[in-house]
Protein backbone atom coordinates (compact mmCIF):
# COMPACT_ATOMS: atom_id res chain seq x y z
CA UNK A 1 0.00 0.00 0.00
CA UNK A 2 1.38 3.36 -0.98
CA UNK A 3 2.07 6.24 1.84
CA UNK A 4 -0.76 8.90 0.28
CA UNK A 5 -3.44 5.32 0.79
CA UNK A 6 -2.01 4.40 4.41
CA UNK A 7 -2.44 8.50 5.41
CA UNK A 8 -6.23 7.66 3.66
CA UNK A 9 -6.87 4.73 5.66
CA UNK A 10 -5.97 6.71 8.89
CA UNK A 11 -7.91 9.38 7.91
CA UNK A 12 -11.27 7.38 7.48
CA UNK A 13 -10.51 5.94 10.93
CA UNK A 14 -10.68 8.75 12.59
CA UNK A 15 -14.07 9.70 10.32
CA UNK A 16 -15.62 6.49 12.13
CA UNK A 17 -15.42 7.92 15.95
CA UNK A 18 -18.60 9.30 16.87
CA UNK A 19 -19.11 13.12 15.76
CA UNK A 20 -16.51 13.47 13.43
CA UNK A 21 -17.38 14.94 9.94
CA UNK A 22 -14.42 15.82 8.51
CA UNK A 23 -10.75 15.11 8.39
CA UNK A 24 -8.40 17.08 6.48
CA UNK A 25 -4.52 16.77 6.06
CA UNK A 26 -3.21 20.09 5.17
CA UNK A 27 0.18 21.46 4.41
CA UNK A 28 1.13 24.32 6.48
CA UNK A 29 0.07 26.20 3.18
CA UNK A 30 -3.26 25.57 3.46
CA UNK A 31 -2.77 22.64 0.52
CA UNK A 32 -4.41 19.93 0.78
CA UNK A 33 -2.76 16.70 1.27
CA UNK A 34 -5.53 14.24 1.66
CA UNK A 35 -9.50 14.42 3.05
CA UNK A 36 -12.02 12.13 4.33
CA UNK A 37 -15.65 13.24 4.56
CA UNK A 38 -19.00 11.51 5.41
CA UNK A 39 -22.03 12.15 2.82
CA UNK A 40 -23.47 15.02 4.69
CA UNK A 41 -22.70 18.07 2.79
CA UNK A 42 -24.00 20.51 4.50
CA UNK A 43 -23.37 24.34 3.70
CA UNK A 44 -22.02 24.93 6.97
CA UNK A 45 -19.19 22.40 6.90
CA UNK A 46 -18.78 23.54 3.45
CA UNK A 47 -18.34 27.00 5.06
CA UNK A 48 -15.81 25.83 7.74
CA UNK A 49 -13.74 24.06 5.88
CA UNK A 50 -13.10 27.19 3.64
CA UNK A 51 -12.26 28.83 6.98
CA UNK A 52 -9.83 26.02 7.72
CA UNK A 53 -8.15 26.00 4.72
CA UNK A 54 -8.64 29.99 4.48
CA UNK A 55 -6.71 29.91 8.00
CA UNK A 56 -4.50 26.95 7.71
CA UNK A 57 -1.19 29.12 7.07
CA UNK A 58 -1.78 31.28 10.06
CA UNK A 59 -2.71 28.66 12.60
CA UNK A 60 0.28 26.82 11.37
CA UNK A 61 3.30 30.05 11.83
CA UNK A 62 1.46 30.30 15.36
CA UNK A 63 1.45 26.64 16.13
CA UNK A 64 5.48 26.63 15.12
CA UNK A 65 5.70 30.34 16.78
CA UNK A 66 4.47 28.83 20.05
CA UNK A 67 5.94 25.73 19.90
CA UNK A 68 2.25 24.17 19.62
CA UNK A 69 1.55 20.79 19.12
CA UNK A 70 -2.48 20.81 19.02
CA UNK A 71 -4.46 23.96 19.25
CA UNK A 72 -8.48 23.44 19.54
CA UNK A 73 -11.08 26.13 18.26
CA UNK A 74 -14.71 25.80 19.63
CA UNK A 75 -17.11 27.36 17.14
CA UNK A 76 -20.85 27.65 18.15
CA UNK A 77 -21.82 24.38 16.47
CA UNK A 78 -18.02 23.14 15.18
CA UNK A 79 -14.89 21.95 17.07
CA UNK A 80 -11.66 21.76 15.00
CA UNK A 81 -8.85 20.17 16.17
CA UNK A 82 -5.24 21.28 14.62
CA UNK A 83 -2.29 19.05 15.29
CA UNK A 84 0.79 19.50 13.91
CA UNK A 85 2.57 16.45 12.05
CA UNK A 86 5.98 17.69 11.88
CA UNK A 87 7.24 20.32 9.81
CA UNK A 88 4.87 20.34 7.22
CA UNK A 89 1.56 18.83 8.08
CA UNK A 90 -1.67 20.05 10.15
CA UNK A 91 -3.86 16.97 10.85
CA UNK A 92 -7.86 18.81 10.95
CA UNK A 93 -10.44 17.33 12.14
CA UNK A 94 -13.87 18.77 12.33
CA UNK A 95 -16.89 17.46 14.50
CA UNK A 96 -20.15 18.56 15.40
CA UNK A 97 -20.37 20.61 18.79
CA UNK A 98 -21.51 17.73 20.70
CA UNK A 99 -18.15 15.26 20.84
CA UNK A 100 -16.61 14.67 23.63
CA UNK A 101 -13.38 16.62 22.78
CA UNK A 102 -10.62 14.80 25.41
CA UNK A 103 -11.44 11.36 23.72
CA UNK A 104 -11.15 12.89 20.19
CA UNK A 105 -8.18 14.72 21.19
CA UNK A 106 -6.33 11.08 22.77
CA UNK A 107 -7.06 9.68 19.04
CA UNK A 108 -6.26 12.42 16.59
CA UNK A 109 -3.01 12.52 18.21
CA UNK A 110 -2.38 8.94 17.75
CA UNK A 111 -3.54 9.41 14.20
CA UNK A 112 -0.57 12.25 13.89
CA UNK A 113 1.92 10.43 15.18
CA UNK A 114 0.95 7.46 12.77
CA UNK A 115 0.66 9.63 9.89
CA UNK A 116 4.23 11.05 10.36
CA UNK A 117 5.86 7.79 9.59
CA UNK A 118 4.12 8.17 6.75
CA UNK A 119 5.34 11.28 5.52
CA UNK B 1 8.40 -15.95 31.88
CA UNK B 2 7.39 -14.67 28.63
CA UNK B 3 5.07 -11.34 28.78
CA UNK B 4 3.44 -9.47 26.17
CA UNK B 5 0.97 -6.88 25.62
CA UNK B 6 -0.16 -4.14 22.63
CA UNK B 7 -2.31 -2.07 20.93
CA UNK B 8 -3.67 -2.12 17.42
CA UNK B 9 -6.13 1.18 16.38
CA UNK B 10 -8.31 0.50 13.40
CA UNK B 11 -12.14 1.24 12.50
CA UNK B 12 -12.56 -2.40 11.30
CA UNK B 13 -12.13 -4.87 14.65
CA UNK B 14 -10.91 -7.46 12.17
CA UNK B 15 -7.87 -6.01 11.60
CA UNK B 16 -7.33 -4.83 15.26
CA UNK B 17 -7.84 -8.60 15.89
CA UNK B 18 -5.32 -9.50 13.24
CA UNK B 19 -2.96 -6.93 14.36
CA UNK B 20 -3.83 -8.70 17.96
CA UNK B 21 -2.94 -12.03 17.14
CA UNK B 22 -0.02 -11.56 14.90
CA UNK B 23 1.97 -8.94 16.53
CA UNK B 24 1.22 -9.43 20.40
CA UNK B 25 -0.53 -13.06 20.95
CA UNK B 26 2.06 -14.81 18.86
CA UNK B 27 5.16 -13.69 20.47
CA UNK B 28 4.57 -15.55 22.88
CA UNK B 29 5.89 -19.03 21.99
CA UNK B 30 3.32 -22.09 22.46
CA UNK B 31 -0.34 -21.61 23.98
CA UNK B 32 -0.20 -19.04 26.64
CA UNK B 33 -1.45 -19.40 29.88
CA UNK B 34 -3.79 -16.10 30.48
CA UNK B 35 -4.97 -13.83 27.73
CA UNK B 36 -6.80 -10.28 28.58
CA UNK B 37 -8.34 -8.97 25.46
CA UNK B 38 -9.74 -5.70 26.09
CA UNK B 39 -11.35 -3.86 22.95
CA UNK B 40 -12.66 0.09 22.68
CA UNK B 41 -16.45 -0.17 23.13
CA UNK B 42 -18.45 1.18 19.81
CA UNK B 43 -17.87 -2.15 17.98
CA UNK B 44 -21.46 -3.95 17.37
CA UNK B 45 -21.84 -7.27 19.65
CA UNK B 46 -21.70 -9.22 16.36
CA UNK B 47 -18.24 -8.20 15.99
CA UNK B 48 -16.56 -8.99 19.24
CA UNK B 49 -18.46 -12.03 19.18
CA UNK B 50 -16.05 -13.00 15.54
CA UNK B 51 -13.56 -11.35 17.44
CA UNK B 52 -13.00 -13.79 20.09
CA UNK B 53 -13.84 -16.69 17.97
CA UNK B 54 -11.04 -16.38 16.04
CA UNK B 55 -9.06 -15.35 18.97
CA UNK B 56 -9.64 -18.69 20.49
CA UNK B 57 -8.93 -20.96 17.46
CA UNK B 58 -6.00 -19.24 16.01
CA UNK B 59 -4.37 -19.54 19.63
CA UNK B 60 -5.68 -22.21 21.38
CA UNK B 61 -6.14 -20.14 24.50
CA UNK B 62 -8.30 -21.57 27.01
CA UNK B 63 -7.44 -18.79 29.89
CA UNK B 64 -9.10 -15.99 28.13
CA UNK B 65 -11.26 -13.13 30.29
CA UNK B 66 -11.64 -9.50 28.83
CA UNK B 67 -14.45 -6.96 28.14
CA UNK B 68 -14.90 -3.37 26.77
CA UNK B 69 -14.08 0.29 27.69
CA UNK B 70 -13.69 3.24 26.18
CA UNK B 71 -9.96 3.34 25.35
CA UNK B 72 -7.25 1.35 26.79
CA UNK B 73 -3.77 2.03 27.28
CA UNK B 74 -0.30 -0.16 26.97
CA UNK B 75 3.39 0.70 27.69
CA UNK B 76 4.95 3.08 25.28
CA UNK B 77 1.93 3.84 23.60
CA UNK B 78 -0.53 6.37 22.74
CA UNK B 79 -3.81 4.55 24.74
CA UNK B 80 -6.31 3.61 21.80
CA UNK B 81 -9.92 4.99 21.63
CA UNK B 82 -10.82 3.12 18.63
CA UNK B 83 -9.37 -0.68 18.88
CA UNK B 84 -7.97 -3.15 21.01
CA UNK B 85 -4.99 -4.36 23.38
CA UNK B 86 -3.81 -7.90 24.29
CA UNK B 87 -2.00 -8.53 27.28
CA UNK B 88 -0.46 -12.37 27.74
CA UNK B 89 1.52 -14.15 29.70
CA UNK B 90 2.83 -18.17 30.05
CA UNK B 91 5.63 -19.36 32.45
CA UNK B 92 5.63 -22.13 35.21
CA UNK B 93 5.63 -19.11 37.69
CA UNK B 94 2.45 -18.19 37.70
CA UNK B 95 -0.93 -20.34 37.82
CA UNK B 96 -4.33 -18.96 36.47
CA UNK B 97 -7.40 -20.23 37.87
CA UNK B 98 -9.45 -21.61 35.30
CA UNK B 99 -11.81 -18.52 34.19
CA UNK B 100 -15.50 -17.81 35.96
CA UNK B 101 -18.20 -16.03 34.88
CA UNK B 102 -21.63 -15.05 36.81
CA UNK B 103 -24.22 -14.11 34.71
CA UNK B 104 -27.19 -11.53 35.73
CA UNK B 105 -24.82 -10.25 38.38
CA UNK B 106 -26.44 -7.44 39.55
CA UNK B 107 -29.64 -9.61 40.13
CA UNK B 108 -28.27 -12.60 40.43
CA UNK B 109 -25.32 -12.36 43.38
CA UNK B 110 -26.19 -15.45 45.77
CA UNK B 111 -24.19 -17.92 43.54
CA UNK B 112 -20.93 -15.84 43.13
CA UNK B 113 -21.15 -14.40 46.78
CA UNK B 114 -20.83 -18.94 47.95
CA UNK B 115 -18.62 -20.16 44.74
CA UNK B 116 -16.08 -17.56 44.27
CA UNK B 117 -14.55 -17.31 47.82
CA UNK B 118 -14.31 -21.24 47.62
CA UNK B 119 -12.43 -21.16 44.89
CA UNK B 120 -10.32 -18.36 45.67
CA UNK B 121 -9.45 -20.46 49.62
CA UNK B 122 -8.50 -23.65 47.34
CA UNK B 123 -5.74 -22.28 46.25
CA UNK B 124 -3.06 -22.92 48.38
CA UNK B 125 0.41 -20.67 47.02
CA UNK B 126 2.48 -18.17 48.42
CA UNK B 127 0.68 -15.17 46.80
CA UNK B 128 -2.61 -15.33 44.94
CA UNK B 129 -5.49 -12.37 43.80
CA UNK B 130 -7.92 -12.83 42.01
CA UNK B 131 -8.71 -10.48 38.83
CA UNK B 132 -12.18 -9.78 37.62
CA UNK B 133 -14.33 -7.52 35.51
CA UNK B 134 -17.41 -6.52 36.50
CA UNK B 135 -20.43 -5.07 33.80
CA UNK B 136 -20.68 -1.21 34.60
CA UNK B 137 -23.15 1.58 34.45
CA UNK B 138 -25.23 1.47 32.08
CA UNK B 139 -28.34 3.97 32.24
CA UNK B 140 -31.20 4.90 29.81
CA UNK B 141 -30.97 8.02 28.09
CA UNK B 142 -32.71 10.24 30.28
CA UNK B 143 -32.33 8.49 33.93
CA UNK B 144 -30.95 11.19 35.91
CA UNK B 145 -34.16 13.86 35.17
CA UNK B 146 -36.32 11.02 36.41
CA UNK B 147 -34.47 11.09 39.50
CA UNK B 148 -36.71 14.35 40.31
CA UNK B 149 -38.74 12.04 42.81
CA UNK B 150 -35.85 11.86 45.13
CA UNK B 151 -36.22 15.86 45.26
CA UNK B 152 -39.88 15.27 47.00
CA UNK B 153 -40.37 16.51 50.56
CA UNK B 154 -41.55 12.90 50.99
CA UNK B 155 -38.33 11.34 49.64
CA UNK B 156 -36.31 14.03 51.90
CA UNK B 157 -38.49 13.27 55.03
CA UNK B 158 -39.20 9.47 54.60
CA UNK B 159 -35.53 8.31 53.46
CA UNK B 160 -35.57 4.65 55.39
CA UNK B 161 -39.10 4.01 52.42
CA UNK B 162 -37.39 5.64 49.71
CA UNK B 163 -34.06 3.57 50.20
CA UNK B 164 -36.35 0.00 50.27
CA UNK B 165 -38.17 1.78 46.99
CA UNK B 166 -34.99 2.41 45.44
CA UNK B 167 -33.20 -0.79 46.25
CA UNK B 168 -36.76 -2.46 44.84
CA UNK B 169 -36.12 -0.57 41.30
CA UNK B 170 -32.37 -0.87 40.89
CA UNK B 171 -33.25 -4.86 41.10
CA UNK B 172 -36.02 -4.00 38.72
CA UNK B 173 -34.01 -1.78 36.32
CA UNK B 174 -31.02 -4.38 36.99
CA UNK B 175 -33.08 -7.13 35.53
CA UNK B 176 -32.56 -5.39 32.22
CA UNK B 177 -28.73 -4.41 32.99
CA UNK B 178 -29.15 -1.11 33.64
CA UNK B 179 -27.82 0.86 37.08
CA UNK B 180 -24.84 1.92 38.48
CA UNK B 181 -21.45 0.08 39.54
CA UNK B 182 -22.78 0.30 43.00
CA UNK B 183 -24.05 -3.05 43.29
CA UNK B 184 -19.84 -3.93 43.32
CA UNK B 185 -19.60 -2.30 47.01
CA UNK B 186 -21.70 -4.89 48.22
CA UNK B 187 -20.10 -8.26 46.69
CA UNK B 188 -16.75 -7.05 47.65
CA UNK B 189 -17.66 -6.81 51.22
CA UNK B 190 -18.85 -10.28 50.90
CA UNK B 191 -16.04 -11.75 49.78
CA UNK B 192 -13.56 -9.71 51.99
CA UNK B 193 -15.97 -11.38 54.86
CA UNK B 194 -15.15 -14.93 53.27
CA UNK B 195 -11.72 -14.36 53.10
CA UNK B 196 -10.74 -12.89 49.58
CA UNK B 197 -8.18 -11.20 51.23
CA UNK B 198 -6.40 -9.43 47.55
CA UNK B 199 -8.43 -8.65 44.46
CA UNK B 200 -7.90 -6.03 41.71
CA UNK B 201 -10.75 -5.05 39.35
CA UNK B 202 -12.85 -2.97 37.18
CA UNK B 203 -16.11 -2.27 35.47
CA UNK B 204 -16.60 -3.00 31.22
CA UNK B 205 -17.88 0.74 30.31
CA UNK B 206 -18.73 2.43 27.54
CA UNK B 207 -18.66 6.33 28.05
CA UNK B 208 -22.10 7.02 26.75
CA UNK B 209 -23.23 4.62 29.86
CA UNK B 210 -24.85 2.52 26.68
CA UNK B 211 -23.92 -1.05 26.15
CA UNK B 212 -20.57 -2.92 27.89
CA UNK B 213 -19.38 -6.61 27.58
CA UNK B 214 -17.35 -9.33 29.47
CA UNK B 215 -15.62 -11.86 27.14
CA UNK B 216 -14.81 -15.61 28.54
CA UNK B 217 -12.68 -17.22 26.03
CA UNK B 218 -15.03 -17.16 22.88
CA UNK B 219 -18.32 -15.88 24.92
CA UNK B 220 -19.10 -12.31 25.14
CA UNK B 221 -22.03 -11.45 27.50
CA UNK B 222 -23.35 -8.23 29.08
CA UNK B 223 -24.37 -8.12 32.88
CA UNK B 224 -22.07 -10.41 33.91
CA UNK B 225 -19.00 -11.20 35.96
CA UNK B 226 -16.05 -12.69 34.83
CA UNK B 227 -12.54 -13.49 36.81
CA UNK B 228 -9.95 -15.78 37.92
CA UNK B 229 -6.87 -15.82 40.04
CA UNK B 230 -3.15 -16.06 39.37
CA UNK B 231 -1.25 -18.02 42.55
CA UNK B 232 2.85 -17.95 42.60
CA UNK B 233 5.23 -19.79 45.36
CA UNK B 234 7.57 -17.40 43.43
CA UNK B 235 6.26 -14.20 41.98
CA UNK B 236 4.97 -11.48 44.80
CA UNK B 237 1.56 -9.99 43.55
CA UNK B 238 1.40 -6.16 44.93
CA UNK B 239 -0.96 -4.27 44.66
CA UNK B 240 -2.26 -0.82 45.61
CA UNK B 241 -4.29 2.82 44.66
CA UNK B 242 -4.09 6.10 44.72
CA UNK B 243 -6.14 9.13 43.51
CA UNK B 244 -5.91 12.67 42.44
CA UNK B 245 -5.74 14.50 46.11
CA UNK B 246 -3.02 17.02 45.85
CA UNK B 247 -5.31 20.37 46.13
CA UNK B 248 -7.80 20.06 49.17
CA UNK B 249 -10.23 22.88 48.73
CA UNK B 250 -12.90 22.92 51.18
CA UNK B 251 -14.76 20.80 53.62
CA UNK B 252 -18.50 20.27 53.49
CA UNK B 253 -21.31 18.25 55.37
CA UNK B 254 -23.23 15.61 53.61
CA UNK B 255 -26.56 15.98 55.40
CA UNK B 256 -29.33 14.07 53.56
CA UNK B 257 -28.96 11.84 51.32
CA UNK B 258 -30.14 7.80 50.47
CA UNK B 259 -28.64 4.56 49.90
CA UNK B 260 -28.73 4.86 46.38
CA UNK B 261 -25.72 7.71 46.82
CA UNK B 262 -27.97 10.43 45.53
CA UNK B 263 -27.65 13.45 47.71
CA UNK B 264 -30.32 15.58 48.40
CA UNK B 265 -28.98 18.38 50.78
CA UNK B 266 -25.49 19.40 51.30
CA UNK B 267 -24.84 21.42 54.56
CA UNK B 268 -28.85 21.38 55.53
CA UNK B 269 -29.38 23.02 52.15
CA UNK B 270 -30.10 21.72 48.37
CA UNK B 271 -27.15 19.79 47.17
CA UNK B 272 -26.83 20.56 43.82
CA UNK B 273 -26.81 25.02 44.87
CA UNK B 274 -24.59 24.04 47.84
CA UNK B 275 -22.27 22.21 45.69
CA UNK B 276 -21.68 24.36 43.13
CA UNK B 277 -21.41 27.79 45.70
CA UNK B 278 -18.61 25.60 47.11
CA UNK B 279 -16.90 24.92 44.07
CA UNK B 280 -17.41 29.11 43.16
CA UNK B 281 -19.12 27.73 40.06
CA UNK B 282 -21.87 29.31 38.65
CA UNK B 283 -24.87 27.09 37.28
CA UNK B 284 -24.69 27.84 33.70
CA UNK B 285 -21.08 27.47 33.32
CA UNK B 286 -20.68 24.14 35.18
CA UNK B 287 -23.71 23.10 32.45
CA UNK B 288 -22.09 24.17 29.27
CA UNK B 289 -18.78 22.45 30.24
CA UNK B 290 -19.85 19.60 31.71
CA UNK B 291 -22.78 18.62 29.54
CA UNK B 292 -20.46 16.66 27.64
CA UNK B 293 -19.58 14.41 30.21
CA UNK B 294 -23.31 13.72 31.70
CA UNK B 295 -23.04 16.58 33.97
CA UNK B 296 -20.14 14.85 35.73
CA UNK B 297 -17.98 16.80 37.60
CA UNK B 298 -14.43 16.62 35.97
CA UNK B 299 -12.40 19.51 38.15
CA UNK B 300 -13.30 18.20 41.45
CA UNK B 301 -13.43 15.26 43.16
CA UNK B 302 -14.95 14.38 46.67
CA UNK B 303 -13.65 12.29 49.50
CA UNK B 304 -14.70 10.78 52.66
CA UNK B 305 -11.53 10.70 55.14
CA UNK B 306 -11.85 7.40 56.83
CA UNK B 307 -10.76 6.33 60.43
CA UNK B 308 -7.32 4.76 58.84
CA UNK B 309 -6.47 8.44 57.63
CA UNK B 310 -7.37 7.26 54.25
CA UNK B 311 -9.81 9.12 51.60
CA UNK B 312 -12.35 7.55 50.32
CA UNK B 313 -13.03 9.28 46.84
CA UNK B 314 -16.02 9.82 45.19
CA UNK B 315 -17.58 11.68 42.32
CA UNK B 316 -20.49 13.68 41.76
CA UNK B 317 -22.84 15.09 38.82
CA UNK B 318 -25.27 18.29 38.89
CA UNK B 319 -27.73 17.74 36.51
CA UNK B 320 -29.81 20.90 35.84
CA UNK B 321 -32.99 19.31 36.31
CA UNK B 322 -32.24 18.19 39.84
CA UNK B 323 -32.16 19.64 42.93
CA UNK B 324 -29.54 17.01 44.40
CA UNK B 325 -26.41 15.66 43.07
CA UNK B 326 -25.63 12.31 41.52
CA UNK B 327 -22.78 10.77 43.55
CA UNK B 328 -20.87 7.41 43.35
CA UNK B 329 -20.99 7.18 46.98
CA UNK B 330 -20.29 3.31 47.59
CA UNK B 331 -23.71 1.80 49.87
CA UNK B 332 -21.36 0.61 52.52
CA UNK B 333 -20.50 3.87 53.60
CA UNK B 334 -23.52 5.80 53.29
CA UNK B 335 -24.44 5.48 57.01
CA UNK B 336 -27.36 7.92 59.13
CA UNK B 337 -25.59 10.17 60.30
CA UNK B 338 -24.16 13.31 58.01
CA UNK B 339 -21.11 12.43 56.20
CA UNK B 340 -18.10 14.44 56.19
CA UNK B 341 -16.32 15.01 52.95
CA UNK B 342 -13.72 17.18 51.22
CA UNK B 343 -13.43 18.78 48.57
CA UNK B 344 -10.29 18.23 45.61
CA UNK B 345 -9.32 20.18 42.74
CA UNK B 346 -8.16 17.44 39.77
CA UNK B 347 -5.62 18.56 37.41
CA UNK B 348 -4.09 16.43 34.31
CA UNK B 349 -0.44 16.78 36.58
CA UNK B 350 -1.65 15.41 39.83
CA UNK B 351 -3.16 12.52 37.44
CA UNK B 352 0.06 11.64 35.94
CA UNK B 353 1.68 12.06 40.07
CA UNK B 354 -1.18 9.26 41.33
CA UNK B 355 -0.52 7.07 38.28
CA UNK B 356 3.34 7.46 39.97
CA UNK B 357 2.66 6.79 43.52
CA UNK B 358 -0.20 3.86 42.51
CA UNK B 359 3.01 2.44 40.64
CA UNK B 360 5.45 3.13 43.42
CA UNK B 361 3.29 1.52 46.21
CA UNK B 362 2.68 -1.50 43.99
CA UNK B 363 6.22 -2.31 43.42
CA UNK B 364 7.23 -1.30 46.99
CA UNK B 365 8.26 -5.14 48.04
CA UNK B 366 9.01 -6.16 44.57
CA UNK B 367 12.61 -5.87 43.17
CA UNK B 368 12.73 -7.10 39.62
CA UNK B 369 8.61 -6.35 38.01
CA UNK B 370 7.29 -8.54 35.76
CA UNK B 371 4.05 -7.56 34.14
CA UNK B 372 1.41 -5.04 35.34
CA UNK B 373 -2.35 -4.33 35.21
CA UNK B 374 -3.23 -1.00 35.88
CA UNK B 375 -7.17 -0.11 36.14
CA UNK B 376 -7.83 3.43 35.76
CA UNK B 377 -11.05 5.44 35.97
CA UNK B 378 -12.84 6.91 32.56
CA UNK B 379 -13.22 10.61 34.13
CA UNK B 380 -9.47 10.91 35.24
CA UNK B 381 -9.02 10.06 31.10
CA UNK B 382 -11.44 12.70 30.29
CA UNK B 383 -9.53 15.11 32.37
CA UNK B 384 -6.21 14.16 30.87
CA UNK B 385 -7.55 14.03 27.27
CA UNK B 386 -4.66 13.73 24.47
CA UNK B 387 -2.00 13.79 27.29
CA UNK B 388 -3.19 10.53 28.75
CA UNK B 389 0.10 8.84 27.42
CA UNK B 390 2.37 11.03 30.11
CA UNK B 391 0.03 9.06 32.40
CA UNK B 392 1.15 5.73 31.27
CA UNK B 393 4.66 7.17 30.90
CA UNK B 394 4.79 7.66 34.80
CA UNK B 395 4.11 3.62 35.31
CA UNK B 396 6.70 2.83 32.87
CA UNK B 397 9.02 5.15 34.70
CA UNK B 398 8.24 3.35 37.96
CA UNK B 399 8.19 0.12 36.43
CA UNK B 400 10.60 -0.05 34.19
CA UNK B 401 10.70 0.94 30.33
CA UNK B 402 10.41 -2.87 29.10
CA UNK B 403 7.80 -3.84 31.66
CA UNK B 404 4.63 -4.82 29.83
CA UNK B 405 1.74 -3.50 31.22
CA UNK B 406 -1.95 -2.89 30.10
CA UNK B 407 -4.31 -0.05 31.72
CA UNK B 408 -7.72 0.04 31.06
CA UNK B 409 -9.92 2.99 31.43
CA UNK B 410 -13.11 1.35 33.54
CA UNK B 411 -16.51 2.56 34.71
CA UNK B 412 -15.18 2.12 38.37
CA UNK B 413 -12.44 0.07 39.90
CA UNK B 414 -12.33 -1.57 43.13
CA UNK B 415 -10.04 -3.51 45.20
CA UNK B 416 -9.35 -5.69 48.11
CA UNK B 417 -6.54 -5.32 50.25
CA UNK B 418 -5.33 -7.32 52.93
CA UNK B 419 -9.31 -7.86 53.15
CA UNK B 420 -10.20 -4.21 53.26
CA UNK B 421 -12.52 -3.68 50.20
CA UNK B 422 -12.23 -0.49 48.64
CA UNK B 423 -14.40 0.55 45.40
CA UNK B 424 -13.72 4.18 44.17
CA UNK B 425 -14.12 5.78 41.48
CA UNK B 426 -11.91 9.00 40.06
CA UNK B 427 -8.80 6.70 40.88
CA UNK B 428 -6.11 4.20 40.02
CA UNK B 429 -6.18 0.68 40.93
CA UNK B 430 -2.72 -1.23 40.05
CA UNK B 431 -1.85 -5.13 39.82
CA UNK B 432 2.70 -5.83 39.73
CA UNK B 433 3.97 -8.98 39.22
CA UNK B 434 7.37 -9.74 40.22
CA UNK B 435 10.45 -11.37 42.01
Amino acid sequence: MSSINRIKSELEDLLELEDVEAVVLFRIDGSVIESSFDNNYTSRKIRVLQWCKDNIPRVSQEMRGNNLQKVTYELSDTCILFFAIGKIGILTTLANNTANLSLLAVETKRKASIIENYM
Amino acid sequence: MQVNSGIVSNRSLKKVVKGLINDVIFEIKGIPDFLLIAFTSKYKRSDYKKALELITQETGIKNLIGGTFPTIGVQNEIPTTQGGAAFTFKGNEIKVQRPVIYKNIRTKKKKFISEFPRIYNSIKAKSKISFVLSTGPKLQPNAMEQLKLLDSYPAIKYQNMFNVLGSGLEWFLGKQGLGTGSYIDELLNYLAINNVSDLIGGATFDIDLQDNYQFVNNFIHSNSLVGTSFSSDTIKFGHSWAFDKSEKTREYSITHKLKSGYIQKINGERANNQLLQIMDLPSNIYNEFFERFSYANALYLSGIKEEDGDYHPFMTANHPKLKGVVSTLPPSKITKKPIKAELFTQSGLGIQRSAYECANKAVKEIINPKFGIFINCANRLLIAGDKIAEENKKLAERLGEDVPFITLYSGCEFSIFNKKPMYTTVSIHGLVAGE
